[in-house]
């Protein structure tokens, strides 16, 4: 098992902590459903065509540009980090219920938020994802909660009290307030028919590299998660650990981290989890190359100004 | 001109076509483009990133002029798009955010950058005669547009209003009684492309920590097309002010005095401005 600092790299290795761990005692659910293209068919999300006008930074620039944010403290999990009055934001919890599709969106939203120096609030992933499946724990994907987050936004536990299926909640102040946390533009839907899967891939990355958080789908693991950081295979290497506190030899972290992966370039992707802080390093884990692109994206670029 | 899309051959007949032919956006605004023949093709203007969807139920071939202004895509059916990036379209009643396209067969055009362009729309039907040969497509069976992307205006310019005076450019950006604040306004869509230094001053950590301590929850930085919930705040006041002469730009205020210049190209620098403003 490797983990970089204190995150978890998932791999096959350590396959319990992250396909249906129990955190704090609990089993935690995932969630994720595949895309459903006959009912929203490409072209269907709002901004669909940003995609097309994103131009992706060239791969070479990757390296420079990493260790350039990470020199200076922009990348979005260093924002998180600092985001709720100079503190750490707190991760979302999805409790045991199939919402991480709602959730990792909201995770997105919390880091732009802190990004554009809006003070912390928080918001409340039940109440969109109950209104979306009518109160039932069913799975989603990560789009269909963002386009909701953008129609509607996403209360705070003001008004829909964090982890609450209450249809109580479920009124007309609620709605007031979640369109002060309205998601307004985004790089939504890549516009699949268009793109081969290498270019999504420098799209997802370029999305990173410019501040923007990422919401990733993930079939292999069933999990929608808000992509935060690339993760350069070099640097993770120098920072990555065996479960006895050793340094792994090139060979070990080889067989977790392909380096010549070449969809990826040999980078990963830091995710913020929907697990609570508690699982691996402050709700925070890294995906090798071999995970790491998504089969669902959605990049959330601006938010509504609350104030 | 050039050949965008494939040809799909159907057995019809004219008639049937003319009944049923391509729906196009309805226009807004129609002028008489030139007064006299040959008669201009109707235009509807379009913003870059807007799509102009063309609809029907039988196949078609949509040419443009190979300007480059359009993209031409063929979708398939449903399609969808927001209301806002079709204009000249009617939204669903029950979800006017978004605009659906039950046609079989559909076009879109997506405005890439300014400029306009002219397309041809021909019916791409095979229909023939009682010989069983072809029947040519002649000139009334191609429809023609004129797209007008982004500032392109074919009418003549209007005389310039007189210049409004210039904006006061002293005091404080946010209003005399706010509380000492500031805001970076930028492009987010291009923010990867600035120098290192005011990226890292946007997004780093030493500029943020200085506002922390020195505006506590009084600072912003911005996308230029932020949408405000209470338009009446200090931030909407700001972002409504018309000096900003490039992006991006850095507003600081306190009290009576205020600042509003271009942001400084380190962090260094924006902390130094601020500091100027905010004792």
């Amino acid at each position: 098992m490797i983990s970089i600092g204190r995150s978890l790299v998932l791999s096959e290795h350590n396959r319990s902590a992250w396909q249906d761990p129990a955190v704090n005692g609990s089993a935690v659910k995932r969630g994720l459903v595949p895309r459903n293209y006959a009912s929203h068919p490409a072209g269907s999300y709002e901004g669909a065509v940003r995609a097309v006008d994103l131009r992706p930074i060239p791969a070479a620039e990757w390296p420079d540009r990493l260790r350039d944010l990470r020199a200076s403290g922009a990348l979005l999990s260093q924002i998180r980090a600092a985001g709720k009055d100079g503190r750490m934001i707190p991760s979302t919890d999805q409790n045991g219920r199939g919402y991480c599709w709602y959730h990792s969106g909201v995770s997105c939203c919390l880091l732009v938020r802190a990004r554009d120096g809006q003070p912390f609030s928080d918001l409340s992933a039940y109440a969109g994802a109950c209104k979306i499946k009518g109160f039932r724990d069913e799975g989603g994907w990560g789009a269909q909660g963002v386009d909701f987050m953008r129609k509607y936004g996403t209360p705070t536990s003001q008004f829909w009290p964090q982890r609450s299926t209450s249809r109580a909640h479920d009124n007309e102040s609620t709605w007031a307030d979640a369109l002060k946390y309205r998601v307004d533009e985004g790089w939504i839907d890549l516009d699949s028919s268009q793109y081969n899967r290498n270019l999504a891939w420098s799209q997802v990355v370029t999305c990173l590299l410019s501040g923007h958080p990422v919401v990733c789908d993930y079939n292999w693991w069933g999990h929608s998660v808000c992509g935060m950081d690339l993760v350069d295979g070099q640097r993770a290497f120098a920072d990555s650990r065996l479960a006895n506190g050793k340094r792994p030899t090139a060979k070990e972290f080889e067989a977790v981290w392909d380096m010549s992966d070449h969809v990826t370039g040999g980078y990963g992707i830091r995710i913020w989890n929907s697990w609570g802080d508690s699982w691996s390093e402050n709700g925070e884990g890294v995906l090798p190359p071999s995970r790491s692109v998504p089969d669902g994206s959605v990049a959330i670029r601006t938010m509504v100004s609350a104030d | 001109m050039k050949l965008l899309i494939a040809i799909l051959t159907a057995a019809l007949t004219f008639g049937q076509l003319l009944a049923e032919g391509p729906r196009f956006p309805e226009i807004e605004q129609q002028v008489d483009v030139a007064p006299a023949p040959p008669v201009e093709p109707q235009y509807q203007r379009l913003n870059v990133g807007q799509y102009y969807v063309i609809a029907s139920d039988f196949p078609m071939l949509v040419l443009d002029d190979g300007s480059g202004i359009v993209s031409v895509s063929v979708r398939t059916s449903p399609f969808m798009l927001p209301s806002r990036l079709a204009p000249g379209w009617r939204p669903q009643p029950e979800d006017p955010e978004f605009t659906v396209w039950p046609d079989r067969h559909i076009v879109a055009l997506r405005a890439v950058r300014d400029g306009s362009t002219r397309i041809a729309v021909l019916p791409a039907v095979c229909v023939l005669d009682s010989d069983g040969s072809q029947k040519p497509i002649t000139r009334s069976d191609v429809q023609h547009r004129l797209l007008l992307v982004g500032a392109n205006d074919p009418d003549p310019p209007a005389p310039k209003p007189p210049s409004p005076p210039s904006p006061d450019l002293s005091g404080n950006p946010f209003g005399e009684g706010s509380p000492p604040s500031m805001m970076i306004v930028y492009e987010s869509e291009t923010v990867k492309d600035l120098p290192l230094g005011q990226y890292a001053t946007i997004h780093g950590r030493a500029f943020r920590a200085f506002l922390e301590q020195r505006l506590p929850k009084q600072y912003r930085m911005y996308d230029q097309h932020v949408v405000f919930r209470d338009t009446a705040s200090i931030w909407a006041k700001a972002m409504s002010r018309k000096d900003r002469k490039s992006l991006p730009w850095l507003y600081v205020g306190s009290g009576p005095s205020g600042l509003s210049i271009p942001l400084p190209e380190s962090h260094e620098k924006a902390i130094e401005a601020v500091s100027k403003v905010v004792k």
